[in-house]
């Protein structure tokens, strides 16, 4: 997933980390052929080299070197709700047909199954990144036909696209899962099916899906991470496993 | 803290003086998170923190012995022998700063 979500970032563009497998994919792409990635964290750091994998967002090595350390506000109105991030990274226990994201309750919010951490900055980087990359592993659970709580828009909220909401951002344009990467229809905002992972069939990730996903006529196969990719995540970025499983 | 410190690198300071009600001066006070520029944080206590916190017999017993046992800063300090030898933090020093006009 991580290699994945690297390989869609290109070179040159601000984009907005968070920790656990985003990072990951950010630090990997700035290690292969991103460079000039820059890196913002809510925590302040803009333009963060990180010597190491941070690992939390409150980590030094995201000061030192970086361009600024400015304050959290600053990162979010000067910097995000200015739309100068160009990528946002969203996760969350659900992601439904369109995009939307719960990051805040499962079950009836007045009488919650599992309560959630909440929005942090989410809501915020789906409403104003220009684009917006979902990482979430398939599990009809996570992924229901619509979110329990809508904490982050997707492409169309309670019937409302986003154009009707206001929302300066293109949204969540595709959801990287563990077997399967889903985008967004370019019209509906419906999230499809559009490229499977090695030995992965449309069955197997419809499996993981509470809804009827379609699948567009012509599958693209998602190359595996080769062996700089994988030497990098398990030898120099996460050498003691802290976000990688495999 | 002289008040002559703190105007003469005004750009770096976060809180001023008319915000605070105290300050404690507590070394490795954030311990086992880090303090740029002090001390690095302590991540295999992280790692262990994930199986104390799942158990609330082991969260009871790391309570007893390293919060309500310890009478300071300095007793949980001897406490972990070798930490500060091992997180403290290597000087990068960035050149001073002209304020003239």
């Amino acid at each position: 997933m991580a290699a994945v979500a690297a390989r869609e970032l290109r070179d040159g563009e601000v984009v907005f980390v968070g920790i656990g497998l985003p990072n990951l994919a950010c630090n990997l792409a700035r290690a292969t052929h991103a460079p000039n990635l820059v890196l913002i964290y809510e925590s302040g750091a803009v333009g963060a080299v990180p010597e190491r994998l941070p690992v939390s967002i409150g980590d030094p090595a995201l000061v030192t070197g970086s361009l600024m350390v400015c304050g959290m506000a600053d990162v979010f109105q000067c910097f995000l709700q200015n739309g100068r991030i160009e990528v946002g990274f969203l996760g969350g226990a659900q992601v439904d047909r369109w995009g939307n994201i719960n990051t805040t309750v499962i079950g009836d919010y007045a009488h919650p199954k599992v309560r959630l951490p909440g929005s942090g900055g989410a809501t915020e980087i789906a409403a104003h990144a220009r684009r917006t990359l979902v990482m979430a592993k398939l599990d009809p659970r996570a992924f229901p036909e619509q979110v329990d709580f809508l904490t982050s828009p997707g492409h169309r909220c309670h019937g409302r696209s986003r154009e009707e909401l206001g929302l300066p951002g293109a949204g969540p344009v595709k959801v990287i899962t563990d077997k399967a990467v889903l985008e967004a229809d370019p019209h509906s905002g419906e999230l499809m099916l559009t490229a499977v992972y090695p030995g992965v069939t449309p069955d197997e990730v419809r499996a993981g899906v509470g809804w009827p996903l379609v699948a567009r006529t012509t599958l693209l196969g998602v190359a595996p991470p080769g062996a700089n990719e994988l030497r990098l995540l398990r030898e120099v970025l996460d050498p003691q496993r802290l976000f990688l499983k495999g | 803290m002289d008040t002559a410190v703190i105007r003469a690198d005004p750009n770096r300071t976060l809180i001023p003086g008319l915000a605070v009600s105290a300050v404690v001066v507590e070394p490795w006070g954030a311990h086992p998170s880090y303090a740029q520029g002090f001390y690095d944080r302590d991540n295999d206590f992280y790692v262990r923190w994930e199986g104390i916190s799942r158990d609330p017999a082991r969260l009871q017993a790391y309570l007893e012995e390293f919060v309500y046992g310890l009478p300071d800063r300095a007793a949980y300090l001897a406490r972990h022998p070798g930490l500060t030898g091992r997180l403290r933090a290597r000087d990068q020093v960035c050149a001073g700063v002209n304020y003239g006009f």
